[in-house]
């Protein structure tokens, strides 16, 4: 009789502890003004058109009903970029066969980073098709609006990671085109706790 | 009832064992060697020494190291710009130089993929690496 009252402590602990979802912010919250008071929207990424490693034209409709990272980087850079594409690998790795989560890698530097330049960097990193993984290029205002766009996501909100300026950020977006959080692309830890996250979008938390 | 006092004594001893053990264990593997490495080269190279695909090339078993022993300290301190071949693979991407790295934590570092990723372990002296540091500072012309 015991044991079973021990079991049954144990196992609604259990049950307790896993209804103790994990819920993500979401970023890009505004108050406006309207007849009756103040609402809140929600700013969602911006429209895009970008053309990817094996030249396909990418846009917001490629990512429809599906969770993607997003980050910002250049083929040439020695110092970051190799640090973020191994973490964007791990990600990259973990969900290979789920095709709900995509990635989307932009250059910010478009002049050098053609689409040949972004499929060798892309080979290099053993990535030989473009159905999980977008590199993308484009005009060069289009990929710099693109980042401010994230960026003005990110000051919108308080909650506003120090230093996003400085790039080597990831960006975790839902379902919906809304940004759920921004993580330290250079730092394992923090790539560790977005590997969870985009499993609670996932799961439609 | 004693017999249950018992199994949960052993039970909480045992995790004890286990802690100390893991703390131990971590103590001995984080030599500053192995705590450079990771904070200076892993990033890119893996904490394996596995590298990363053909973007950065790999420590671990490298031919490169057999045949540059002595040029390890000055990639550490002036990196690497020409294309290169590793395990018959050639890598034509740039390593910047850790400047900011002290001739101590360098021979740590080079000590700790010695010993780690190669199969002659050879051992570098202070003086080996303050000798190899000046020969390529000369080189370089600075
Ligand atoms: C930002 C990424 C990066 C970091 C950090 C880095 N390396 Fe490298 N490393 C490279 C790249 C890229 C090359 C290839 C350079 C080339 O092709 O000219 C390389 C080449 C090398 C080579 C020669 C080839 C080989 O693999 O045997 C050695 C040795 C080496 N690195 C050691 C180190 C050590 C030791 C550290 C830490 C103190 C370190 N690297 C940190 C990117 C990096």
């Amino acid at each position: 009789m015991k044991e079973l009252f021990y079991f049954l402590a144990i196992f609604s602990f259990f049950l307790f502890s896993c209804q103790e979802e994990r819920s993500l912010p979401i970023y890009g919250k505004e108050a406006v003004k309207t007849d009756l008071g103040y609402d809140t929207i929600v700013k969602k990424v911006a429209n895009f058109q970008f053309v990817d490693q094996k030249g396909e034209s990418i846009s917001n409709a490629d990512f429809e009903g599906k969770v993607f990272v997003s980050d910002f980087f250049f083929t040439s850079c020695p110092s970051i970029c190799p640090v973020m594409s191994r973490q964007m690998l791990r990600i990259y790795t973990t969900y290979l066969d789920n095709e709900e989560l995509a990635l989307i890698s932009h250059t910010i530097d478009p002049d050098r980073d053609d689409v040949q330049k972004l499929d060798e960097y892309a080979h290099k990193l053993g990535i030989e098709d473009n159905k999980k993984w977008h590199f993308v290029t484009g005009e060069k205002e289009d990929l710099y609006k693109m980042a401010e766009n994230y960026m003005i996501i990110a000051y919108a909100d308080d909650e506003v990671p120090g230093g996003f300026e400085h790039s080597g950020y990831f960006i975790l977006v839902d379902q919906k085109q809304q940004v759920r959080g921004y993580y330290d692309g250079t730092d394992e830890a923090a790539v560790s706790q977005l590997i969870l996250d985009i499993q609670v979008l996932l799961d439609g938390h | 009832m004693d017999t249950r006092k018992k199994t949960a004594l052993i039970a909480v001893a045992g995790l004890l064992a286990f802690y100390l053990l893991t703390k131990g264990l971590n103590a001995l593997s984080s030599s500053p060697g192995a705590n450079s490495y990771k904070s200076y080269c892993a990033k890119c190279h893996g904490e394996q020494g596995e590298g990363l695909g053909t973007l950065v090339p790999p420590l671990n078993n490298a031919d490169w190291l057999k045949t540059n022993s002595s040029n390890l300290a000055c990639v550490i301190r002036y990196g690497i710009k020409d294309s290169i071949q590793v395990n018959g693979q050639w890598y034509d991407e740039e390593m910047l130089g850790l400047s900011a790295l002290s001739e101590v934590q360098i021979a740590n570092i080079c000590n700790y993929i010695s010993s780690n990723f190669t199969e002659t372990k050879h051992f570098y002296t202070p003086e080996e690496i303050e000798n190899s540091l000046q020969g390529c500072k000369d080189e370089k012309g600075n």
